[in-house]
């Protein structure tokens, strides 16, 4: 494997407006960057993540914040392979959830089902739910072991509630399976 | 006509600069300034740079930006505009299945393609094809 390159951002903000911070964290966390030591955010060095921190710099540069970017090489493999492991082990707690969810939601629809209530609420979060392993996905850099038995998770669920739903007489199935 | 954009081009960047060539300026030439400053001491017009005309507006990217302003009504070119769109906001507007590969695509080529001239004429023609291959699927 080549040697792994990095890029890194180091910011201070502004104690106010809090939603600052937590705009520039909830991005951060949607591209999948790694935060190590409470200190650096990291993410693999391409064209694409290159641009995405230069963007965020200088959004925060704009609100009266500072910030650094970085390209990086660490010293050694074991390093490189060490935070590779920590974006795999994020990865995999949230495609554990998502998987968890899949499950839940099936369950859920299951349980109602002998109630006689329609799925069609189930397969509305159902949609939702495959929208959140989509963006997994994309921000997955290292494809993590978790994604395998998410998008099993998911799918499984999906064809299990829209069976329920073809055998159910409910004049929104019909919506619900187009979405 | 000069044009500048941001070094160490992407996914918007590098379609940008196929458009501009192919459908706005046959002459284009580019070069590449870090901010608008500098964009604008090489005398060029700025694209996907901060606080520039042509760049992000409204929910748009770049290349949207400059289909609409050059009023582009190409078919084939919205079409890719939705995968540049999806590929560089990452907002699933158009549901493009194309973007997830076309993001990949560019960001290998940006790997092992260290000068960002050789890398728009690369891109210019996988941008080519793609054109073609699209204007093939439409009715």
């Amino acid at each position: 494997m080549a040697r792994a390159s990095w890029v890194l951002l180091s910011s201070r903000l502004p104690r106010e407006p809090s939603r600052l911070r937590l705009a520039v964290w909830r991005r951060l966390r949607r591209l999948g960057a790694v935060l190590l030591h409470d200190a650096v955010w990291v993410l693999p060095a391409d064209a694409a993540t290159r641009e995405a921190f230069e963007w965020l710099a200088e959004e925060i540069e704009e609100q009266g914040g500072t910030a650094f970017i970085w390209e990086a090489a660490g010293l050694s493999p074991e390093q490189d392979r060490a935070v590779i492991e920590r974006f795999r082990r994020e990865a995999d707690a949230r495609y554990a959830e998502i998987g968890g969810s899949a499950r839940a939601i099936r369950d859920a629809a299951l349980r109602n089902r002998r109630r006689g209530s329609a799925p069609a609420p189930a397969l509305r979060q159902l949609r939702g739910l495959e929208r959140a392993l989509r963006l997994e996905r994309r921000r997955d850099h290292f494809k993590a072991p978790g994604r395998a038995a998410a998008t099993v998770a998911v799918s499984a669920a999906s064809a299990d509630l829209e069976q329920q739903s073809a055998a159910f007489p409910d004049p929104r199935r019909a919506r619900a399976l187009g979405d | 006509m000069l044009w500048v954009t941001r070094p160490r081009p992407h996914l918007d960047r590098t379609a940008s600069a196929w458009l501009i060539r192919r459908f706005v300026d046959r002459d284009a030439t580019f070069a590449f300034a870090p901010d608008p400053e500098g964009a604008g001491a090489l005398d060029g017009i700025p694209f996907d740079l901060r606080g520039v005309e042509l760049g992000h507006h409204k929910g748009r990217c770049s290349f949207e930006t400059i289909l609409h302003s050059h009023g582009l009504t190409d078919p084939a070119l919205h079409e890719i505009a939705a995968m540049v769109h999806d590929a560089d906001l990452d907002d699933e507007k158009f549901g493009s299945p194309e973007a997830p590969g076309l993001d990949a695509m560019i960001r290998g080529l940006g790997l092992v393609i260290e000068d960002d001239h050789e890398l728009l004429a690369l891109a210019d023609r996988l941008y080519d094809g793609l054109y073609l291959w699209v204007q093939r699927t439409l009715p």
